[in-house]
């Protein structure tokens, strides 16, 4: 039964991840009321185990980013069987931001400018230069740390911690891209390195992406939603939104959502902001067809869902002879090098790669298929010798490749797998492409050079494996013209001007960062226009 | 659901075919992990046990090594659960932890020693200038959107 006797809030944000946090906070700040809906509970801290022995057994357990492996109440399935890569995501207050590596890394330049530099692909509607105040201001919000003056970025403020250490490992592959003549930067972290509002400082466990312990990684549970929740906000968790309602004027009036006793609520709302990732979002607007948008909400340029972008992910890791104390440290990461980010069209394909310097983790981690790869088998005669080898003595990079938006790489409504609730699940139909292929064999061939020239007596270039589709970008492209993007500059539908997509779905391309930074970043400055305009939107009456 | 003797000396002999003893270091049977270990793990890791009876049950009167070998080159989930369950009890054994020198994922404080600026290290950083290409003029030529 539909409850049609609230009052609208001015603002209904679906999905309580980074995106919505960032735009809770500022609506509240403006003095906006702001209703949030989020299929997940709060995290259980109490279920990290980085003080329990059985730490590296469980990680993959509560933690685990795959909700198809996880599966978790708030979970839904995804079909992957026809994908090269398995999108991975946490449905929780926080949502992604609950198991990310950290890695806070802004767009360069050349990222907003795709088309114009390289011929390919699109621009950005922004640049980075007006993309700027706005990092720099979500950064002292999510307590970032790291080091102003990285050369690979123009001149402006950095972030207000100092960054990781850089630790044995990062010293000797700084000397050597020194040596080489190669970029590297201490590296960008949402990790705090001191005490900073509701952070405390890392002791660097490498449990980062598995429950941090200390409370020290800077995910949007405890960086914004107890702010926000002061502020006003009204946080609803296991409410699971099933389909967006419109009215005759073609505005949305709010959401049906299903709670976890599986009553059907409807929840009203003046402007509705979807922030539910790159693979959520355009399902929620499949959802939400009607015989007034049969193809599904804001999706008359055909390109909802379309033009997913996934980042194929490589590693390569070095054996060295020093005690590097791999062990521990930020994972995170502890310098990154953006040396071959930039296109060099003598390579034989166009963009690049970020790359991230890593801990290797203890001792079970030293044993597994990934990274080391099955030929480098550990088991037998020499399994003692080869897990010291190993152990404290690696050290890895983590290899972010850019994936170009191709319109067939895209998220439909599955005809069968469901939910709990019954409402279709998303299917993901994705295919790496012969250019980023080449791009990851030209890193990773860049990146063993880089640790051999470390001084690692030995490289193992990891597998590639399903389970890296962290970043869930470009299915509801931003852009000027309403036949061939879904939202505009600001994030505002072109069809329906009171329904707006604050997350990674918008993305033009999808650079080759870790993209927290930016969706943070845009999701503040598409905030900030909405509540500057806010006299002018059009609401339901 | 219990695991009997005979089913623990049968994982004892396959987890030796993984992690045999050396000079320095106990086997896997000899830590434990057929034992208590495994009772451990399974408390942690409920989700391997169904998984390890059925390997328990195949590996009956078969040899060892070569039931291992089967298992690596036919059936891939099996060889799994036995790669993580027996390293994962391995490293619990308190004898193996401390000669790895290994206390868990225990705290390490961070150093105030800013050490990026050790040696000069980022001078040369600097001195090699820009790495971006910067954002064209505004009179660039037109784009797609």
């Amino acid at each position: 039964m539909d409850n049609q006797s609230q009052t609208a809030p001015d603002a209904l944000i679906i999905g309580a991840g980074p995106s919505g946090a960032v735009a809770a906070k500022r609506f509240a700040e403006a003095g906006m009321s702001v209703v949030v809906l989020e299929q997940g509970d709060w995290p259980d801290y109490s279920k990290a185990r980085a003080n329990s022995p059985d730490f590296e057994l469980t990680m993959g357990s509560y933690w685990s980013a795959n909700p198809n492996r996880r599966q978790a109440p708030a979970d839904y399935p995804i079909d992957d069987s026809d994908s090269d890569i398995s999108a991975v995501l946490y449905n929780a207050v926080g949502g992604g931001t609950v198991i990310y590596a950290a890695h806070w890394q802004r767009n360069m330049p050349s990222d907003f400018r795709v088309r114009s530099l390289d011929g390919i692909a699109d621009d950005w509607p922004l640049s980075y230069e007006e993309l700027q105040p706005f990092y720099e201001r979500v950064e002292v919000d999510f307590g970032i740390s790291g080091l102003e003056g990285d050369t690979a970025f123009p001149p402006g403020k950095g972030p207000p911690l100092p960054p990781a250490p850089l630790g044995p490992m990062g010293k000797l592959v700084a000397q050597a891209h020194n040596r080489l003549g190669w970029h590297w930067w201490p590296a960008p972290n949402a990790i705090a390195t001191r005490p900073y509002g509701p952070l405390k400082a890392c002791t660097q466990r490498a449990t980062c992406m598995w429950g941090c312990v200390e409370g020290a990684k800077s995910s949007v549970d405890i960086t914004h939603w107890p702010q926000n929740e002061k502020l006003g906000v009204r946080l609803i968790t296991g409410a699971r939104v099933k389909r967006l309602e419109t009215n005759g004027n073609g505005l949305v009036t709010g959401a049906h959502y299903v709670d976890r006793e599986g009553k059907e609520i409807f929840q009203k709302a003046d402007v509705t902001i979807v922030c539910a990732n790159g693979i959520g979002t355009p399902r929620l607007l499949q959802l939400s067809a009607n015989s007034k948008f049969p193809d599904g909400l804001a999706n008359s340029s055909g390109l909802v869902g379309r033009r997913l972008m996934m980042h194929p992910f490589g590693t390569v890791v070095g054996l060295f002879e020093e005690d590097l104390g791999s062990a521990h440290g930020f994972w995170g990461q502890h310098l990154h090098s953006l040396e071959f980010y930039e296109t060099d069209s003598a390579r034989g394909f166009v963009r690049g790669a970020k790359w991230g310097l890593q801990p290797t983790g203890g001792p079970l981690s030293m044993t597994r298929a990934y990274p080391w790869g099955a030929e480098n088998s550990i088991w037998g005669d020499s399994f003692h010798r080869d897990l010291q080898h190993r152990l404290n003595h690696s050290a890895m990079w983590g290899i972010i490749a850019e994936d170009l938006p191709e319109e067939e790489n895209r998220v439909v409504l599955d005809p069968v797998l469901t939910d709990g609730d019954g409402i279709p699940a998303p299917k993901i139909i994705y295919r790496m492409s012969e250019n980023s292929e080449r791009l990851m064999q030209f890193h990773l061939k860049q990146a063993k050079e880089s640790l051999e020239a470390a001084g690692a007596s030995e490289t193992v270039v990891a597998p590639l494996i399903r389970e890296t589709g962290w970043h869930l970008l470009g299915t509801a492209k931003m852009g000027s013209d309403p036949s061939s993007s879904v939202v505009d500059p600001w994030g505002r539908c072109h069809d329906i001007p009171n329904l707006f997509i604050f997350d990674g779905s918008t993305w033009p391309t999808s650079s080759g960062m870790n993209p927290t930074a930016t969706i943070a970043a845009m999701a503040l400055r598409c905030a900030e226009h909405l509540v500057e305009q806010r006299s002018h939107q059009k609401v339901p009456a | 659901m219990k695991i009997e003797n005979q089913e623990r000396k049968i994982l004892a002999a396959l987890a030796d075919v993984l992690i045999p003893a050396s000079d320095d270091f106990l086997s896997a049977s000899q830590a434990g992990v057929a034992n208590e270990l495994l009772d451990t793990v399974l408390v942690s890791r409920p989700d391997l046990l169904e998984g390890l009876l059925k390997i328990l049950k195949d590996a009956a009167d078969k040899n060892p090594q070569e039931f291992m070998n089967e298992l690596r080159t036919h059936d891939e989930a099996s060889y799994g659960i036995l790669t993580e369950l027996v390293p994962g009890a391995y490293f619990l054994n308190e004898q193996v932890r401390e000669r790895l020198k290994y206390d868990g994922q225990s705290p390490r404080p961070i150093d105030p020693h800013a050490d990026y600026l050790d040696d000069n290290l980022l001078q040369s950083v600097i001195d090699r200038g820009p790495v971006f290409r910067p954002t064209p003029a505004l009179d660039t030529p037109p784009t797609s959107y």
